[in-house]
C-alpha cells in the first residue's frame, strides 16, 4: 500500500517529527549545559618569599581545561591583587563574587592564627598587614548560586567554623595541614567527578590521597550530611538538595593522605 | 600561695633557659649558630639530638613499582563498629594477603579512626562525631632507613566488622646501585635556612619544633618516573598550631647529579 501525504498533512507530519526530535534531544542530560566556575589564583605576593609562580597559573590551566571541556562556563578568573573579600562572596548585594558561579576554586596561601581561626591570605599579607580572608566575613554568605568551593590553600580547615559560610551552599574542598603545589591535585579530582563520576568529597578523598604522603590532612565540610554523601558535580549525578530550612550545623570528614 | 606560683614559674623559666642553652651549644660544635631558623619554608626550633653522619650512604635502582588501588564512595558512610586501634593492624595485614600481602620493608606508620565530626557553627563547638572507617598506613623502610613521599605507602581503610572498604598501594621495588657521599647536616640546616628543600610546602610552616633528624629516602608522587632513591635529610617534626606531624626533606648527596 502506497501511502501518499501531500498538503497541510505533509506540513504537520514535518512539525511532529520535530517535536519528538526535540523532545529526545531535550530528554538526554546535557553535561554542564548552564553551569558556570570561578577562579582567583594568588601565586604573587608582596611577600616574594610566598610566591608560588608559576604554580597558581599551572593548576588553574588544568581547572579550566577540565571545566571548559565538560562544558562549563567560566563566570571570572581574578588573580594576585586583583583577589579580594568579594570574589569570596562577602557582600549581601552587587557582586556576589565566587557566589555567582556554581562551583569555585581558588589558589593560594592559608594560615592558621593560632587563637583567632584560619585565613586565606591575600596578595598584600605581611606579619603586620594581615590582608586576608576572615571566616566571619563570609559567614551565612553563600546563599545564591554557589554549591561548592574547593580551597586549595594549606591549613583552612583546621578551622571547621569555615562551615558558617554555607548557607544554601553545599560543601567547602580543602586541608587541615600543609599541602604541596600541584597540578595532580586537581588533574585527579576533576578526573574522579567527571570521568568517574564519583561524588565530590570521595573524589577530593582520593584526589589528595593520590597525591600527597600521609602527613597531610585532607578535609571537607558539607552543609548536609545528605549532600556529603551523595553530591556530584552538576551535570555527572544526582545532587542534594540545598539545605532548607538553614541551621547552624555542619558535617566535617578529615583523613590523612 | 603567691610565693610559691613564682618559684615554679621561675623554676620552670630556668629549666627551659637550661635546655635551650644547652641545646645550642651542641648545634654550634656542628656549625649552627642557633636553634631557632627562619626560613622563607617556616620557622623551626631544633630540638633534635644531632645525628651522626655517614661518609657515604646506598643509593638505589628502582626496578619497578608496585601500584593498585581498590575502593568504594561508601567509605564515607558512618558506621557504629569500626575496628579499634589495636585490632586494625591484624585486619589490614589479612586484608593485605591477596595482593601479596604485607611487603617485608613496610613498616606501620600510624593507625587512626576517622570520623565524621557534626559541628555547631555559632557555638563552635563539636555535637556529635560518628566513626566513618579505621586507616593503617604502612611506610617503605629500606635497610633501616625510613622513606617519605606520597610514593612509598600503604594504606588499608577498614570498615563495620573489619570490612575491608578501600587498599591503596604505591610502591617501588629496590636494588642497590652504589654509595655517594653524604653532606654533613648542618649543611641541611643552611639548606632549610635558604629554602632548599625538596617537595616545598605550599605555604610556610608554622612554628616547627624538629625533633628528629635521620637519613633516608624521598618517594616521588607514584605518576613521577622516578628511577632511583637517592639518600636525603629527613627532618621530622610537629607544626605548633596544629599539631600537624611534618617533614622537611632536603639533598644529603655530597654532589648530586
Amino acid at each position: 500500500m502506497t501511502r501518499i501525504i501531500d498538503g497541510p498533512l505533509r506540513h504537520r507530519v514535518h512539525w511532529w517529527m520535530i517535536l519528538v526530535v526535540l523532545m529526545i534531544v531535550s530528554s538526554i542530560p546535557m553535561p554542564s549545559l548552564a553551569y558556570s566556575y570561578s577562579v582567583t589564583n594568588i601565586e604573587d605576593y608582596a611577600n616574594s618569599d610566598m610566591d608560588l609562580m608559576p604554580g597558581g597559573t599551572d593548576v588553574t590551566n588544568v581547572v579550566k581545561s577540565w571545566l571548559n571541556n565538560a562544558g562549563w562556563t567560566m563566570n571570572f578568573y581574578h588573580t594576585n591583587g586583583n583577589v579580594d573579600e568579594t570574589d569570596f562572596g562577602s557582600q549581601d548585594s552587587g557582586f556576589q563574587g565566587l557566589d555567582g558561579a556554581q562551583l569555585h576554586y581558588h589558589f593560594g596561601h592559608g594560615v592558621n592564627n593560632l587563637g583567632f581561626g584560619t585565613v586565606i591570605q591575600l596578595s598584600e599579607w605581611q606579619i603586620w598587614n594581615p590582608d586576608a580572608v576572615f571566616r566571619e566575613e563570609v559567614y551565612k554568605k553563600w546563599d545564591n548560586n554557589n554549591k561548592w568551593a574547593i580551597i586549595d590553600v594549606c591549613h583552612l580547615l583546621e578551622d571547621e567554623q569555615w562551615g558558617g559560610a554555607l548557607k544554601s551552599s553545599h560543601g567547602i574542598l580543602s586541608f587541615a595541614s600543609q599541602e604541596g603545589v600541584s597540578t595532580d591535585l586537581p588533574d585527579r579530582f576533576f578526573r574522579n567527578v567527571i570521568d568517574y563520576d564519583y561524588t565530590m568529597a570521595y573524589a577530593w578523598k582520593c584526589a589528595t590521597q593520590d597525591t600527597y604522603e600521609s602527613n597531610c590532612i585532607g578535609a571537607v565540610v558539607f552543609d548536609t550530611k545528605d549532600q556529603l554523601d551523595y553530591d556530584h558535580l552538576l551535570g555527572q549525578g544526582y545532587v542534594a538538595p540545598d539545605e532548607s530550612p538553614d541551621d547552624d550545623r555542619v558535617f566535617v570528614s578529615t583523613w590523612q593522605c | 600561695m603567691d610565693r610559691k606560683i613564682t618559684s615554679i614559674v621561675l623554676i620552670a623559666c630556668l629549666l627551659c633557659g637550661v635546655g635551650v642553652v644547652l641545646l645550642d651549644q651542641r648545634w654550634v660544635e656542628y656549625g649552627v649558630q642557633s636553634p631557632v631558623m627562619q626560613s622563607p619554608v617556616g620557622t623551626f626550633v631544633l630540638e633534635a639530638p644531632v645525628p651522626d653522619a655517614p661518609q657515604t650512604a646506598p643509593v638505589y635502582t628502582v626496578t619497578g613499582t608496585d601500584t593498585f588501588f581498590k575502593g568504594t564512595p561508601e567509605i564515607m558512610n558512618v558506621r557504629e563498629n569500626v575496628p579499634s586501634q589495636e585490632e586494625a593492624p591484624m585486619l589490614a595485614e589479612d586484608a593485605l594477603a591477596p595482593y601479596g600481602g604485607l611487603p617485608k620493608d613496610a613498616v606501620l606508620k600510624d593507625v587512626e579512626v576517622v570520623s565524621l565530626r557534626e559541628a555547631n557553627t555559632t557555638s563552635g563547638s563539636v555535637e556529635a562525631v560518628y566513626p566513618q572507617w579505621t586507616q593503617v598506613i604502612y611506610t617503605q623502610q629500606v635497610d633501616g632507613m625510613p622513606v617519605v613521599g606520597p610514593g612509598a605507602e600503604i594504606i588499608v581503610s577498614l570498615g563495620e566488622d573489619g570490612e575491608v572498604l578501600e587498599v591503596s598501594k604505591m610502591w617501588r621495588n629496590l636494588t642497590y646501585a652504589r654509595d655517594v657521599r653524604i653532606t654533613p647536616v648542618s649543611e641541611a640546616v643552611d639548606a632549610i635556612q635558604a629554602g632548599n628543600v625538596i617537595d616545598r610546602p605550599q605555604s610556610p610552616l608554622g612554628y616547627t619544633k624538629i625533633t628528629g633528624i635521620a637519613l633516608g629516602y624521598y618517594a616521588e608522587d607514584i605518576s613521577s618516573p622516578q628511577k632511583e632513591y637517592t639518600p636525603v635529610w629527613i627532618f621530622s617534626g610537629t607544626e605548633e598550631n596544629s599539631g600537624n606531624a611534618v617533614h622537611v626533606v632536603v639533598e644529603a648527596r655530597e654532589h648530586p647529579e
